[in-house]
C-alpha cells in the first residue's frame, strides 16, 4: 500500500464514521511508515479526546440572560409571520413617496447604460390642461420597474439573479439624492444583514413584502395621472392647491396610502 | 423558545468554544446566537432542517466575535503559552492539546471539523450551514485532519510505537 493509498482509505473510513485503526491494511502500513504512523496516531488522539473534552454550558445561566427576551418576545402582540422589521408606517409611506419621486426623476433623466427589461410606454391624456405645470409633461413616458421587478421576483426561480437585481436596484438608488440614496442604503444594509446572518435570499424578500402595496399604489397612481387626471384631482381635492403635476401625482399618492393597512 | 434552548444550548455553547477557544467568549456567542434565532425565527422556512440553520447562525457570531480581535485568532492557551505562562512541552492534559490544534487550523477548517466529528452532521449538513458545496467542505476537513493530526503527534511523540526502544 502505498502512501497516498492509506491517507485516501483513512478519509474514506473518518467519512462514514469508522475507525481507521481498526483495518488490519492501514495498521500494516502504518507499522512500516513513521509519517502514516503519526498520521494515524493523531487520529486516534484527536477523536478518543475530542467530545471528552468538551466543557458545557452552566444550566440556567442562559435561561436567566434570555429570559427577558422570551417575555417580550411572548407579550408581543404582533403576529410573526411576515411581521416587517422595517419601522413604521409613517417610514413605510415615505419610503413610497420616494418611490414616486424616483421614478419621475426617471422620467426626467436620459436613460443610462442599465439595461431596462420591462418598461411601460403611457400616453398623456392631450385634452386636460389641469397636469399642465411648470415641468414639463413628456407626451411618452417609459417606467422603468426595477422596484416592482425585484419584488416581483420568485424566489424559487434564478436566485442569483434575484440577488444581482437587488444589488443593481440599491446601487441605482445610490446615485440619486435623498431619499432615493436613503431607500438604496436600506435595501444594502437589508441584503448585509441576510448575507451576515446566512439567511436564504427569499427571506430578505419577506422583509421587503409590506413595501408592495405601497409602491404599487405609487406606481399605479402614476399612471392614472396620464389617462385619469381628473379622477387623481377629484380625489386630491384637500390638497387642490398644489402646483406642478407631480406633485399632485405625490399627492394623490399619498392620499391613497392613507387607506392602506400597512 | 425554552425547549428550543434546552435542546439545543449545549451544541451550540460546543461549537463556539471550538471556534472561540474560551468560556467567556463562548458565553457570550451562544447568548448572541439564540437572541438572534428568537427574533428571526419567523423567518426560518420550516421546510428546511433547523440544525444548519441554528449553525449557521452560530458560526457567524462567532465569525464576528473572531473578526472583532485584534491579532490572528488564538485560543487563551497559546497566547499564554506565547507568553511563557504555558510550558512550551505538552503537559498531559489532551484537551488543552485538541483546542490547541484546532486553534492553529483555518475558520473554515476548524469549524467544517467540528461540525462533522463533534457535532455529527453530514457534509451535506455542513455545506447547507457553510453556504459552501459539499466538495469544498470535503477538502477543508481532509486538511485539517491531517494538520491536527499532525499537530497532535508532533506534540507526543513518545506515544508513537514506531519510537517504542527496542532490545538489542
Amino acid at each position: 500500500m502505498q502512501c497516498t493509498q492509506f491517507e485516501t482509505r483513512v478519509h474514506e473510513l473518518l467519512d462514514s464514521r469508522q475507525r481507521p485503526q481498526d483495518d488490519p491494511r492501514l495498521q500494516q502500513h502504518a507499522a512500516d511508515c513513521q509519517d502514516c504512523s503519526q498520521f494515524m496516531l493523531g487520529q486516534h488522539m484527536m477523536l478518543d479526546g475530542l467530545s471528552a473534552s468538551l466543557p458545557s454550558v452552566e444550566s440556567g445561566s442562559l435561561q436567566d440572560v434570555l429570559q427577558p427576551e422570551f417575555d417580550r418576545l411572548s407579550a408581543s402582540p404582533v403576529t410573526l409571520q411576515h411581521q416587517p422589521s422595517f419601522p413604521t408606517r409613517r417610514l413605510t409611506a415615505l419610503l413610497a413617496i420616494a418611490a414616486s419621486l424616483l421614478l419621475v426623476a426617471w422620467l426626467l433623466i436620459p436613460s443610462g447604460s442599465d439595461p431596462v427589461d420591462s418598461q411601460l410606454t403611457l400616453k398623456p391624456t392631450p385634452a386636460d390642461s389641469e397636469v399642465q405645470s411648470e415641468q414639463s409633461q413628456p407626451d411618452d413616458i417609459q417606467l422603468p420597474d426595477p422596484i416592482r421587478e425585484f419584488l416581483a421576483w420568485d424566489p424559487s426561480n434564478n436566485r442569483q439573479a434575484g440577488s444581482m437585481l437587488l444589488a443593481s436596484t440599491s446601487s441605482r438608488l445610490l446615485k440619486f439624492p435623498l431619499p432615493h440614496a436613503a431607500i438604496g442604503r436600506q435595501m444594502q444594509q437589508l441584503w448585509n444583514r441576510g448575507a451576515e446572518n446566512g439567511l436564504p435570499t427569499e427571506q430578505i424578500q419577506d422583509e421587503l413584502l409590506p413595501l408592495v402595496q405601497p409602491v404599487n399604489t405609487v406606481l399605479d397612481t402614476l399612471r392614472e395621472s396620464f389617462t385619469s387626471p381628473l379622477q387623481l384631482q377629484k380625489e386630491n381635492q384637500p390638497d387642490a392647491s398644489s402646483r406642478c403635476w407631480s406633485e399632485r401625482i405625490q399627492l394623490a399618492a399619498a392620499v391613497r396610502l392613507r387607506h392602506l393597512s400597512v | 423558545m425554552q425547549q428550543l434552548l434546552a435542546r439545543y444550548q449545549h451544541r451550540v455553547f460546543g461549537l463556539c468554544f471550538r471556534m472561540l477557544g474560551n468560556r467567556m467568549d463562548a458565553e457570550d456567542a451562544t447568548q448572541e446566537t439564540f437572541i438572534r434565532v428568537f427574533r428571526s425565527l419567523h423567518h426560518w422556512d420550516s421546510s428546511r432542517d433547523f440544525v444548519p440553520w441554528l449553525f449557521a447562525i452560530a458560526g457567524n457570531r462567532c465569525r464576528t466575535l473572531l473578526s472583532k480581535r485584534s491579532r490572528q485568532p488564538r485560543s487563551q492557551l497559546i497566547e499564554e503559552m506565547l507568553d511563557g505562562e504555558i510550558g512550551q512541552e505538552p503537559d498531559g492534559d489532551l484537551a488543552e492539546e485538541i483546542q490547541l490544534a484546532l486553534a492553529e487550523l483555518s475558520e473554515n477548517q476548524r469549524i467544517a471539523f467540528v461540525l462533522f466529528h463533534e457535532q455529527q452532521l453530514s457534509y451535506i449538513e455542513i455545506a447547507e450551514t457553510l453556504s459552501s458545496p459539499v466538495g469544498t467542505i470535503k477538502t477543508w476537513i481532509h486538511r485539517a485532519r491531517l494538520a491536527t493530526a499532525r499537530w497532535l503527534a508532533r506534540r507526543h511523540p513518545e506515544l508513537d510505537p514506531s519510537n517504542a526502544m527496542h532490545p538489542v
